[in-house]
């Protein structure tokens, strides 16, 4: 059943353009759920900048929140439902999984990297976005590289792959003696670092750009040292359903192969002044599979 | 850190005041809620039907002994399991504040409870009342009087627990000035401004008790 | 519920040791905390009770306000605000050469904080003893200091041994609210599992039933040491000899 399933899902893809509608019936697990109740449920985050966010006016906006958008778009087309309506739910990191599992979120649109250990328990999509573990410091630190923190005290977000990255790498003889701090948010990182109780912040690059760019001692922070990690956000979904992972999939490789993520790519780092990553272009081009 | 801008509250004020609004509906729902549950749960504390009064035992122990921020993510994920389907996390908030508030609250009225002279209840059965309504027209608005000042004691300690809420994404007071901190980059005086409306809310509440007990508690 | 359940991590490690350390972190900040607000507490409900008028303001403005704002906020000014706001020197000490920063301020606040709530216990009880025995031990020429020290005090602390368990039940469950500043104690360990894992509900289950655990542990003491200080004197003593 879900096999055929599964072709009748593919088949609508090839017909996408005329937007032939698919059968209510034929439609399995998230897609099906979608259908009958008329609403995507989307998880988004309060303050993710700017991949996830509240604005000014309360509205969750961001550079995954679009990839999201752009991604309802092909599900309206696949379940036949031009009125689907979005709904936005702003989560707490440890809220996610469980809210995924019963059915509360049917896709998480935030800075969610993924991960083996965490592929035990739900899907990711295909990639949309390639970071790197870098160091933000004060520009009077003479800190420009990774050495240059020997001895010296980092801080790090609680719970993310930079902790684990930055707490191995102190771990290494030339590091001895260097402190780690972990910090529950970034506000309270950015905050330790302009007070001098670190002296350097380090965690994915584009968060610590748009961390820059927020910070009211903005002259005075630099962003600086090589990548130490690659990392992958990827949206995350339910595990067993893979009906519902090649239509998103499908819609990020239309998404990469028309180019437009570089209009959403510019709208929101355009402000910041950053110029895509080598990373993330090859990421785009090897994304956007061929139909 | 050399200069404050204290300007960035007076930006904020209908941010904070949203926030805060969330805060004190959600103490209010909590506080009635919670004595609500804490009533039963005391009466079924005090019943002489012993596996009763143990389950309502375990109910307490087991409350008592974890954290708020553990129960309300209990709450927040079992109770869409139990019923089939979502209900939002201001929902489950209430919920969760509810059952955890109710085992905190069954202590103070089972204390109000066996503070009331034995005989009262005797003469309350004597005259004809079931039990049920012996304890609910005769012990209970005697307890209450007794119990007023821990109530209310327990009600300012709620109006500062309701700040887990940002645990499921609601915006209450605390969460609301997270916010404006971290998007203003102005945590410093939005924290002292924080603790300070704290402490003018729960002081007041505090004075307010203080005038009033002796009213109540005749 | 498309729920992947993987008891197994919980044994796995680095989860375990990180579980181990979060236990050790809760016990030895709870356990320090309430070693530091027990006397701080006891000195408090002393001043307010007491016959130095200073120290009766004093000790009631040192409750309103640590009884009045909530812990987690008053970690954040512990560990932002406070180091801004004294001298230059000190809050660079305070930052940068403080052993465990977070720890230590955490403690500090977690102690400050629960001393306000203890004092209010210790308070009632010194009430409840009322002022019989005070009066009665002044007039037999105790100085203030004895007076409390061999008579009040040890009539309030046995009145008060049931809340006083609670009110340590208290600190060990708020010592949780040290997360937000990053002290990795048990919830804050937990989150990590599940932050890397993604099996949150098996991560929290953990917590509870540690959390659980020591409560109930807690509570059998506490009885067992009612039931030994009943027995050492007053009508325990008899009920002993028969």
């Amino acid at each position: 059943m879900r096999i055929i399933g599964l072709l009748i899902v593919v088949t609508c893809f090839s017909a996408g353009q005329f937007a032939r509608p698919c059968l209510a019936e034929d439609l399995t697990g998230t897609l099906k759920k979608i259908k009958d109740t008329g609403t995507v449920t989307l998880g988004t985050r309060e303050s993710s900048k700017p991949f996830s966010y509240l604005d000014q006016d309360n509205q969750t906006v961001g550079f995954s929140v679009d990839v999201c958008r752009k991604v309802v778009d092909k599900i309206k087309i696949v379940t036949a439902s031009p009125g689907l309506k979005i709904k936005y739910l702003t989560t707490a990191p440890s809220a996610r999984i469980p809210l995924l599992a019963n059915g509360t979120i049917d896709m998480e649109c935030s800075t969610t990297s993924m991960s083996l250990s965490r592929m035990r328990q739900v899907g990711f999509s295909s990639p949309f976005f390639v970071v790197g573990a870098r160091i933000l410091t004060k520009t009077d630190s003479g800190v420009k590289d990774w050495e240059d923190l020997k001895g010296k005290v980092i801080g790090v977000p609680q719970g993310t792959n930079g902790e684990k990255t930055v707490k191995s790498l102190v771990e290494t003889p030339p590091f001895k003696g260097t402190e780690v701090i972990t910090f529950p948010d970034h506000a309270a990182g950015v905050l330790a670092l302009e007070t001098d109780r670190i002296d350097g912040y380090v965690t994915d690059d584009v968060v610590l750009l748009s961390l820059r760019d927020d910070a009211r001692s903005k002259n005075q922070l630099a962003v600086v040292g090589r990548p130490l990690t690659f990392e992958t956000y990827a949206i995350v979904i339910r595990r067993d359903d893979p009906d519902f992972k090649l239509v998103v999939d499908t819609a990020l490789a239309e998404l990469y192969r028309s180019g437009e993520i570089h209009d959403i790519y510019k709208k929101w780092f355009g402000p910041l002044d950053v110029p895509m990553s080598e990373a993330n272009s090859y990421v785009y081009k090897i994304g956007g599979i061929v139909q | 850190m050399s200069s404050f801008d204290w300007t960035v509250i007076t930006r904020n004020v209908p941010w904070l005041w949203a926030g805060m609004q969330l805060t004190l509906l959600l103490t209010a729902l909590a506080v009635v809620g919670g004595i609500t549950v804490g009533v039963l749960v005391a009466i079924c504390r005090l019943s002489s039907w012993k596996p009763l009064s143990l389950l309502a035992k375990i109910y307490v122990d087991l409350f008592r002994s974890i954290p708020l921020v553990l129960a309300v993510f209990w709450f927040y994920f079992m109770v869409p399991i139990i019923t089939g389907q979502p209900v939002g996390p201001f929902y489950s908030i209430v919920i969760a504040f509810t059952f955890f508030e109710g085992a905190y609250f069954s202590e103070i009225v089972r204390a109000g409870i066996q503070g009331v002279r034995r005989g009262q209840l005797s003469a309350a059965l004597a005259t004809g009342l079931t039990h049920f309504q012996a304890i609910l027209h005769v012990v209970l608005p005697q307890a209450v009087r007794s119990m007023y000042p821990l109530l209310v004691t327990r009600s300012i300690i709620i109006f500062q627990d309701t700040s887990l809420a940002f645990v499921v994404g609601l915006t209450d007071f605390l969460t609301s000035a997270n916010i404006i901190a971290n998007r203003e980059g102005r945590p410093i005086e939005i924290y002292c401004f924080v603790a300070l409306v704290y402490f003018v809310v729960c002081y007041a509440a505090e004075l307010g008790l203080d005038r009033t007990t002796k009213r109540v508690t005749r | 519920m498309n729920y992947h359940w993987h008891w197994s991590i919980l044994v796995e490690q680095p989860y375990l040791s990180w579980l181990a350390h979060g236990l050790a972190v809760t016990l030895t900040l709870s356990g320090l905390a309430w070693l530091i607000a027990l006397p701080l507490g006891t000195l408090i409900a002393v001043l307010r009770t007491g016959p130095w008028k200073i120290g009766r303001v004093i000790g009631a403005c040192y409750v309103r306000v640590f009884r009045n704002v909530p812990l987690i906020v008053q970690m954040f000014l512990w560990f932002f605000v406070f180091p801004e706001v004294v001298p230059k020197t000190f809050g660079f000490f305070l930052k940068r050469q403080l052993p465990f920063p977070e720890f230590t301020m955490g403690l500090l606040c977690l102690s400050f904080y629960s001393a306000s709530r203890l004092a209010e216990t210790i308070r009632s009880g010194l009430e409840t003893a009322g002022s019989g025995p005070k009066n009665a031990a002044l007039a037999s020429g105790l100085s203030y200091v004895k007076t409390y020290r061999f008579v009040l005090l040890p009539m309030a602390f046995r009145l008060v041994i049931p809340p006083l368990t609670s009110e340590f039940l208290a600190i060990f469950k708020n010592s949780s609210v040290a997360l937000a500043i990053g002290v990795l104690e048990i919830t804050a360990e937990s989150h990590q599992i599940e932050s890397f894992t993604f099996q949150g509900f098996e991560a929290f289950t953990a917590a509870t039933v540690l959390y659980a655990l020591i409560s109930l542990m807690c509570l059998i003491l506490a009885g067992l040491f009612k039931r030994y200080l009943s027995n050492a004197g007053g009508l325990g003593a008899e009920v002993a000899i028969k």
